[in-house]
């Protein structure tokens, strides 16, 4: 019923938008015939025809990791070993029928799966400082997840998104920006990478909104001066029998997850999250911490409960670039080096950066032993070097300390990743 | 063990990174129209002799449209324009932060050269139009198709690319739509070029500021336009007392009002304000009043930010309405 109210909805604001933009074309005045051109602004080039644009883009993340996980006796079996894997592999197109209406599809061809999925996949109408956006997207997450994966400060994003779910979904969202602020809602269902094939269930509800504000946020060539504050929120149904899975892997991408959550008895039936975010930049120094708590009901027997988590980002470019701010967005962009390796003695973008991350999942579910509650504590120091624009490397090192709950979980567990990566994206 | 290969991985990186980054001078960067560059080349050079190399200065000329790119990606100190900064360039720097502080320099007369030996005094703005709007694409060719009295000679164009704000005025003042034209021409940033290609071709026409043109009278020959009182020629005279309309333009510095707080940006922003006018004169083109200068520098002390434009062309603006509109921040709607 929700879902079918849903869906008119985002016909009617398709069909007046549509209306719109038939009137308008109406009474323009006769414009000359468009012209092709292609247009070489970044790394790949734009077919350009009037006011249509069009473009491929792709990103691919190769990742070699080291790792000793002690997981403290429990079932879940220590992993220690070198090994390498495709973090992420994504072909995609972008652009624009009209200046208003714009798209982007990225499918993901690695982690491989059974059949096609999508990152972002969605229909945007730009208005003059807002933007609808119908499809895959993620436009009211908070800071760390409306980062892209490619200007993310570590490997991984912090240990609270995964155990909060934070990701794209498929609905209907609409952003608000200004100079220093933006305002988004949305309303979306289930990813549409689920592979929930019943009819019988509902779908999954998410309805969430973000808020940021940059009262200073102050670019020249000599570096940006930002004071970020965010706030968000999302209210999560699970509909069917699948429940809500909470759980994270030690500042990792790959493998075990000390702390989890999941089953159809412990999950969750429906939880809401707060987020509040600080960031800050003064040239090449910056920080970004973000606290985010979760309070549930378990789809069984409705009973509740409340998990948390933080973390601090500190960030030191050596090369004298600050992190680029979108003020109307909330978000980061990517680092371009001030100079490229190769170039007047350049030898691109050089940063430090350190991270201390924290989650308390030790409020108790109704304890069945596929549960294994706790805390996790982790730090991480990483070494970031962009030769060039569109081309990275990461070196990061992380240790993560697990408190397990209940006795019965076994011994505190340890985890250490060293891992390298290597990107490249157009 | 990996701990300690990691930690001095990362000490001597860092130990290369900050000898490499030893002191250097304090370079302001400058780019973007190739009309503001030779003013902005003789103050800047003259600046540099003043501060005797404790500031460096460089001076780019990618267009208007190239330099504000840059200027609203942070790139660069100040940007040289043509033109008013338009609406999607305003907010292009908003969304990066980028706030600045808009000084008229001076006024240009944007001039239309052919080759000399081309016997044609004067132009209609009208016949401009015909030879450059987009439905004259690879149909006037000639120079008789554009009026019966015109030489028979086989037509060639020479003009601004797309990223010039030459361009985008022209094609605004002379066929009612920015950057509306024909593109079967020879297009170059590098207004050199242009001055080349109509000095070595009998049939051709051109256009760019009148500091080119002044360069090289004994190469080209300037045309009078007539947009319907006479003809009148493109001169220094005519651009400050109005009559050479609609092709008297005025032409903008924008300074990134965070480097203004920097003594070097700030010294070097006065010191454009307050030559100006000199060296304005030494390349031909238009000064301001001084009591408009007086203004200009007044909002570069207190680095009031924004636009006089609202993200719109200004056609055939006169200096007085140049200087007497405010300042605002946000695009003004059509």
């Amino acid at each position: 019923m929700k879902k079918n109210l849903l869906t008119k909805a985002a016909l009617a604001v398709l069909a007046t938008a549509a209306g719109a933009t038939a009137a308008h074309a109406q009474s323009a005045p006769a414009a000359p015939a468009p012209t092709h051109s292609t247009s070489w602004t970044g790394t790949v080039g734009e077919d350009r025809f009037g006011d249509a644009r069009f473009k491929m883009r792709g990103r691919f993340q190769y990742d070699v990791l080291s790792s000793e996980l002690d997981f403290g006796g429990l079932p879940t079996t220590d992993e220690n070993g070198t090994r390498s894997y495709v973090r992420r592999a994504f072909l995609g197109v972008q652009g624009r029928l009209t200046e208003n209406w714009r798209y982007k599809v990225d499918f993901i061809l690695a982690p491989s799966a059974t059949s096609i999925t999508v990152d972002d996949a969605f229909l945007e109408y730009v208005g003059d400082d807002w933007s609808l956006v119908i499809g895959e997207h993620n436009i009211t997450s908070p800071l760390e997840d409306r980062i892209s994966s490619l200007d993310i400060p570590f490997m991984e994003r912090s240990s609270i998104y995964s155990v909060a779910g934070f990701g794209r979904r498929a609905g209907v969202g609409v952003i608000f920006g200004g100079a220093n602020w933006s305002a988004s809602g949305a309303v979306q269902g289930d990813s549409v990478n689920s592979a929930e094939t019943s009819f019988a269930n509902n779908e999954e509800l998410n309805v969430s909104g973000r808020f940021t504000f940059a009262p200073i946020f102050e670019t020249s060539p000599e570096g940006t001066q930002l004071l970020h504050f965010g706030v968000s929120a999302r209210q999560r149904n699970a509909g069917g029998t699948q429940a809500f899975t909470y759980e994270a892997r030690p500042l990792n991408g790959r493998g075990g997850r000390p702390l989890s959550v999941s089953g159809v008895g412990d999950g969750g039936e429906s939880d809401t999250t707060y987020g509040v975010e600080l960031a800050g930049q003064y040239g090449p120094f910056g920080l970004t911490a973000e606290y985010i708590v979760l309070n549930g009901e378990t789809l069984t027997n409705g009973e509740e409960f409340e998990y948390s988590g933080y973390y601090v980002d500190l960030s030191w470019s050596l090369t004298g670039e600050s992190r680029s701010y979108r003020g109307n967005q909330g978000s980061f962009g990517a680092i371009v080096p001030r100079r490229p390796l190769g170039t007047d003695g350049g030898y691109g973008h050089l940063a430090l950066a350190g991270r201390y991350d924290y989650i308390d999942m030790t409020d108790a579910g109704i304890g069945l032993a596929t549960d294994t509650l706790g805390e996790q504590t982790a730090y991480a120091i990483g070494l970031d070097w962009i030769p060039v624009d569109h081309v990275r490397f990461k070196l990061n090192y992380a240790h993560s300390e697990i408190d397990y709950a209940n006795p019965g979980d076994g011994a505190d567990g340890e985890a250490t990743i060293i891992s390298l990566r290597s990107q490249f994206d157009f | 063990m990996n701990i300690l290969k990691f930690a001095g991985v990362a000490i001597a990186t860092l130990a290369i990174s900050t000898s490499a980054l030893a002191q250097q001078a304090f370079t302001i960067q400058i780019d973007g129209s190739s009309t503001v560059f030779p003013l902005a080349e003789a103050v800047a050079e003259s600046f540099q002799q003043q501060t005797s190399g404790r500031v460096r200065v460089t001076v780019g000329e990618s267009g208007t449209g190239g330099g504000f790119r840059k200027f609203c990606r942070g790139e660069t100190h100040i940007s040289n324009a043509s033109r008013p900064i338009s609406a999607s360039e305003m907010a292009t720097c908003r969304a990066a932060g980028i706030q600045y502080v808009e000084i008229p320099v001076a006024f240009d007369a944007l001039t239309v050269v052919v080759h000399p030996s081309n016997p044609l005094r004067s132009i209609t703005t009208a016949q401009l139009r015909r030879i450059w709007e987009p439905e004259a694409q690879g149909r006037i060719n000639n120079w008789r198709q554009v009026d019966p009295s015109f030489p028979d000679l086989a037509l060639s164009l020479y003009g601004p690319g797309t990223a010039s704000g030459t361009f985008d005025y022209f094609t605004e003042a002379v066929n009612g739509r920015s950057r509306a034209s024909r593109s079967d021409y020879t297009p170059s940033e590098d207004d050199n070029v242009i001055v080349q290609g109509v000095a070595s071709n009998q049939g051709a026409m051109g256009y760019f500021g009148l500091a080119y043109y002044e360069e090289n009278r004994s190469r080209l020959r300037a045309l009078s336009v007539d947009s319907g009182n006479g003809p009148v020629e493109p001169s220094v005279a005519n651009a400050e007392n109005g009559t050479y309309a609609p092709l008297s333009r005025p032409m903008f510095i924008y300074i990134n009002a965070a480097a203004l707080r920097r003594p070097q940006v700030q010294q070097f922003a006065q010191y454009f304000i307050n030559n100006a006018a000199r060296y304005a004169q030494q390349v031909d083109y238009v000064p301001l009043p001084a009591s408009a200068y007086q203004t200009y520098l007044q909002r570069a002390q207190r680095r009031q930010q924004g636009t006089a434009f609202g993200g719109r062309q200004a056609i055939g603006v006169t200096i007085a309405e140049v200087i007497a509109r405010p300042l605002v921040v946000e695009p003004v709607q059509q």
